[in-house]
């Protein structure tokens, strides 16, 4: 299987099979970073085509040093940033998915595998928005610390922190120890 | 208690597939850029960086003192070779050293959005910073002060200059430098009338997200004018340089006077907490501190810890040398509620760093009223005739409302 920098060159001369193969290797996963940044599927759909698109204009002069990968899941995570604060969808969606009061969520529950998905769609989407950014970026899309904080132009220590904090979170709101905590 | 791991494999888990009828339309649309922009791509992308560079005043103002560099730098002859193609790095780093007065622009160019960051003087060994919020970094080249937009002093540490290096390897962190061996014989990848262009690979410190780095040299004078550092994707940084001293800002060199502490006291190292009075913190009583984990020893001995194993934590020991001491603080409000720092803050011998109370020191609003406070404190620590027993100088504020400039 071609890698993805022959690929690139590749569609740099126009070739339209290596662009597909790219899109098919990535396009699921940036969709379920896309869907779990937002919660939102519709608008995560539009952001992975938004980006493959945005991808296929600038690759006339993309210099890419490190993993496609990490290059796409940063837009990924621009695009649903611009999406969500452009289209004041953030705070919509994010009251419409906490609860007035969070209720904890039973260990029982997590036995069914889709019940354990959307349980933690929940608990992601509890989340301050750069905390769970961090924790998907970082454990979905395998970005560093060093490469999240340059994202959201903070230092590698506050990006860690916010890992910290958001693994914590979860953690406490799947084991139902933690009401509604909305820090920054 | 659900393990973290397992919290992180439930992540790893999740999985979305796309709609076939996205697909269809993705690689439609996909298609068509790509055919598109073979044909016309030059003209459009000229285009928008134009309209980009052209929408924004200030960087309208950099393009103006481009120019105007081109100008003057005439004035401060390059006597060896111009022969611009043979030209190594090396020489460009020798002229630089020999000036004593820079000017800098910073830019930050991300999501197609120009601004400004900072701009910074230096003349005679001391530098001026003023960041886009009106916060101001004073360095006499012994001592960095860092001031808010309010002139409270917000930071003090060593000067990024006290060990002798020249103002440009510092600020393009050691590629203009003589030591950094790898560029020193390079030559330019693009000679013009006026003007050379270095094209340079990041230095390896910055090699995770910086893709590369191009420096535009003046031909006659080999001074840097503009450096240019592209990141992965299409972000990048623009620094504009100029040597036209009598553009230096009043506050030049005159930084405000850095106030009085709000409470002090004396601490023992790995002894017992201390509840220490504050005094004019407004919304604050008192703090509750203790100091332990003093460390001595060689960078390779750093010991395994959260905040110790961050990238930044070893450059700076390297730079400063130890000791370093962990200050844990409870800072009491008027109303009585206690809150804790999220983790202990590492402070070195007579410098102010800054430590915030609350989730990732941005504040919390979960106090037990409710409300959003956010605790900023600048802890000084400083040595006493006794080996295990120190002063410590405690500054603090309460912010009652979020705000993106504290």
């Amino acid at each position: 299987m071609p890698n993805d920098k022959i690929l690139i060159r590749k569609v740099k001369h126009g070739c339209k099979d290596s662009m597909r193969r790219i899109y098919q290797r990535y396009k699921d996963d940036l969709l379920t970073l896309a869907r779990a940044l937002s919660n939102d599927k519709t608008l995560a759909e539009d952001v992975v085509h938004d980006v493959f698109v945005s991808f296929a204009e600038s690759v006339g002069k993309l210099q890419l040093r490190k993993s496609l990968k990490v290059y796409l899941a940063a837009s990924v995570r621009n695009t649903v940033n611009d999406r969500l604060r452009t289209r004041k969808r953030h705070t919509a969606k994010e009251k419409e998915f906490v609860p007035t009061q969070t209720q904890p969520i039973s260990p029982d529950r997590l036995a069914a595998e889709k019940e354990t998905i959307q349980l933690l769609r929940q608990a992601l989407i509890q989340l301050p928005f750069e905390q769970r950014e961090a924790v998907l970026l970082h454990i979905q899309s395998g970005l560093t610390f060093k490469q999240i904080a340059a994202l959201q132009n903070v230092s590698t220590n506050t990006v860690q922190g916010r890992f910290r904090y958001g693994l914590e979170k979860l953690r406490a709101l799947l084991d139902g120890e933690v009401i509604n905590e909305t820090d920054k | 208690m659900r393990q973290t791991n397992k919290i992180e494999q439930l992540i790893d888990n999740l999985h979305d597939r796309t709609s076939a009828e996205l697909d269809e339309k993705t690689l439609k649309d996909v298609f068509s850029v790509m055919e598109k922009s073979t044909k016309t791509q030059p003209a459009l992308k000229q285009s928008n960086i134009w309209r980009i560079i052209m929408k924004n005043p200030m960087t309208k103002l950099a393009a103006a003192a481009v120019i105007i560099i081109a100008v003057l730098i005439g004035a401060n002859q390059f006597s060896g070779s111009i022969d611009g193609a043979s030209v190594a790095w090396a020489d460009v780093v020798t002229q630089v050293s020999r000036v004593d007065y820079i000017h800098v622009y910073y830019f930050k160019s991300r999501d197609n959005d120009v601004k400004c960051d900072f701009e910074a003087w230096y003349s005679d060994g001391k530098m001026v910073m003023r960041g886009k919020m009106g916060d101001m970094i004073y360095d006499d080249g012994r001592v960095q002060q860092a001031f808010d937009q309010h002139k409270r002093l917000i930071g003090k540490e060593q000067s990024l200059f006290a060990k002798g290096q020249p103002f440009f390897e510092v600020i393009t962190a050691g590629l203009l430098s003589h030591k950094n061996e790898q560029f020193t014989q390079q030559t330019p990848a693009n000679v013009g009338d006026d003007f050379l262009i270095y094209d340079l690979d990041p230095p390896p410190d910055e090699g995770d997200f910086l893709a590369n780095v191009t420096i535009t040299v003046g031909k006659s004078s080999l001074l840097p004018v503009q450096m240019k550092i592209y990141q992965e994707g299409s972000d990048y940084d623009l620094v504009l340089f100029d040597y036209e001293a009598l553009q230096k800002p009043k506050e030049f060199f005159e930084p405000p006077a850095s106030g009085t502490s709000n409470g002090s006291t004396e601490i023992v190292l790995d002894g017992p907490e201390v509840v220490m009075d504050l005094v004019g913190a407004e919304g604050i009583k008192q703090a509750i501190v203790r100091l332990h984990g003093k460390f001595d020893g060689t960078v390779d001995q750093i010991p395994e810890d959260s905040r110790y194993d961050s990238k930044f934590f070893p450059k700076n020991y390297k730079r400063k040398g130890g000791p370093v001491f962990k200050l844990d603080a409870t800072f009491i409000t008027d109303e009585g509620y206690l809150s804790q720092t999220n983790e202990f803050l590492i402070l070195w011998l007579g410098e102010t760093p800054q430590g915030g109370v609350g989730s990732a020191a941005g504040g919390l609003d979960n106090w037990p009223d409710g409300k959003y406070r956010n605790i900023k404190f600048y802890p000084t620590l400083k040595a006493t005739d006794r080996e295990d027993v120190f002063l410590l100088e405690m500054r603090c504020f309460l912010l009652p409302k979020q705000s993106n400039t504290q």
